[in-house]
């Protein structure tokens, strides 16, 4: 019965923007801290194109099954999009070859920070919301 | 790892970058150090920094595995720089040899300033991480709030 | 035409139209899915009582986990407690009834 209220597509891309947005932080953290070794390379996570293109439904993929065996390929559930950590081997001019630009970084956490109070915010009224038709719904 | 792992991966660079620091000042104020207890001039100090690995990887399958964000940033040694030491003629100092010459510590002021603004910054940067991750942690406290 | 000539129902869409069983068994059926409800609604608790047990012992990797289940469990609890509600006041309303 509750899957309908909590399961909708706005609250599981909410959820899942919170995860993604976290992980990004803890990103954005470590390329901070790391921004005076030599040799580091800075990492991203990529996830908002990927969704995007699953959630619309844009993915074509589809596998060939040669053998009983094989596990077929099949649209791929919103659902199951993960976030993806990517380093970024970017060319370098640093003589340390460290690619991390601490102006870029503090940018990216700017972003970032406010891009996890709006969907918190969004979830939070979401629940408020469902609460405010349980308890007032039903009355005349 | 916990809920405050960001946190500690940005005081892991304070606690780097401080220390870098405290380098870069003890080789300021030693920039005329002719004589130490070892014998000879003083050498520059540096600090080497290391990317802490996430905990339980196998350099083996770094390529294959899909990638995890890293743990911060550790101060692995403090070395002594190897770079010869700066000769100044000053035939009437003290510690000068035959020739004239003293050697002067190999500390050039101008790149540690350089180092130290570099520090600073990034020591600056982690501060604004620690105030960010605090921020996403109020937010979250929200969620269950009513209106 | 008298009153119960037509079937009122027949030009109703089948969703609509009332099933065919009786009462008893819609009782059953009724019951069945308050029961299903407040099974639902237990294991949300005890999901959030887990994981506020993990925030306390620092087990967990993201706070919003916690909050967003503690919410699930609250709203849950709070629909649960006014289809409660509901259900007492009709039973009343059929109790106080006379005939």
């Amino acid at each position: 019965m509750f899957s309908e209220i909590t399961g909708t597509s706005t609250f599981n891309l909410l959820g899942k923007g919170l995860e993604v947005s976290a992980l990004r932080n803890r990103a954005i953290a470590n390329n901070i801290a790391n921004v005076n070794t030599p040799r580091f390379k800075r990492q991203i996570i990529t996830f908002e194109d990927e969704m995007a293109k699953v959630f619309d439904g844009k993915v074509e993929l589809v596998g060939k099954r040669l053998d009983d065996r094989h596990i077929p390929i099949e649209q791929i559930n919103y659902m199951d999009v993960r976030p993806t950590t990517i380093t970024d081997r970017a060319h370098v001019m640093r003589n340390d070859k460290n690619n991390v630009d601490i102006d870029v970084e503090m940018s990216d956490l700017a972003k970032n920070t406010m891009t996890y109070q709006v969907t918190s915010s969004r979830l939070a009224a979401l629940f408020a919301d469902i609460n405010d038709v349980i308890t007032r719904g039903g009355r005349a | 790892m916990g809920m405050f792992h960001t946190i500690d991966v940005s005081a892991s660079g304070l606690t780097a970058e401080r220390l870098r620091m405290d380098v870069i000042s003890n080789n300021i104020a030693n920039v005329n150090t002719t004589r130490t207890e070892d014998g000879g001039p003083f050498r520059r100090q540096l600090c080497i920094f290391q990317a802490r690995k996430p905990m339980a990887s196998f350099p083996l399958m770094e390529r294959r595995k899909p990638q995890v964000v890293g743990n911060g940033v550790r101060v692995t040694t403090i070395m002594s720089d190897q770079a010869p030491f700066k000769l100044i003629y000053d035939p009437n100092h003290p510690d000068a040899d035959k020739d004239g010459y003293v050697r002067m510590p190999n500390i050039n002021i101008v790149h540690e300033m350089v180092d130290m603004i570099t520090a600073t910054r990034a020591y600056e940067g982690n501060v604004s991480c620690i105030n960010a991750s605090k921020d996403l942690f109020n937010s979250a406290l929200g969620i269950g709030a009513r209106r | 035409m008298r009153v119960l000539d037509r079937n009122p129902f027949a030009d109703f869409p089948a969703k609509l139209r009332p099933s065919q069983t009786n009462a008893k068994e819609q009782w059953f059926q009724f019951a069945e899915k308050i029961q299903g409800a407040v099974d639902e609604v237990d294991g949300l608790d005890k999901e959030s009582q887990k994981l506020t047990q993990d925030a306390v012992l620092g087990r967990i990797e993201n706070l919003h986990d916690v909050m967003i289940a503690a919410e699930k469990a609250r709203t849950a609890m709070n629909l649960t407690l006014e289809v409660r509600g509901k259900v007492i006041e009709a039973y009343k309303e059929v109790m106080r009834m006379q005939f």
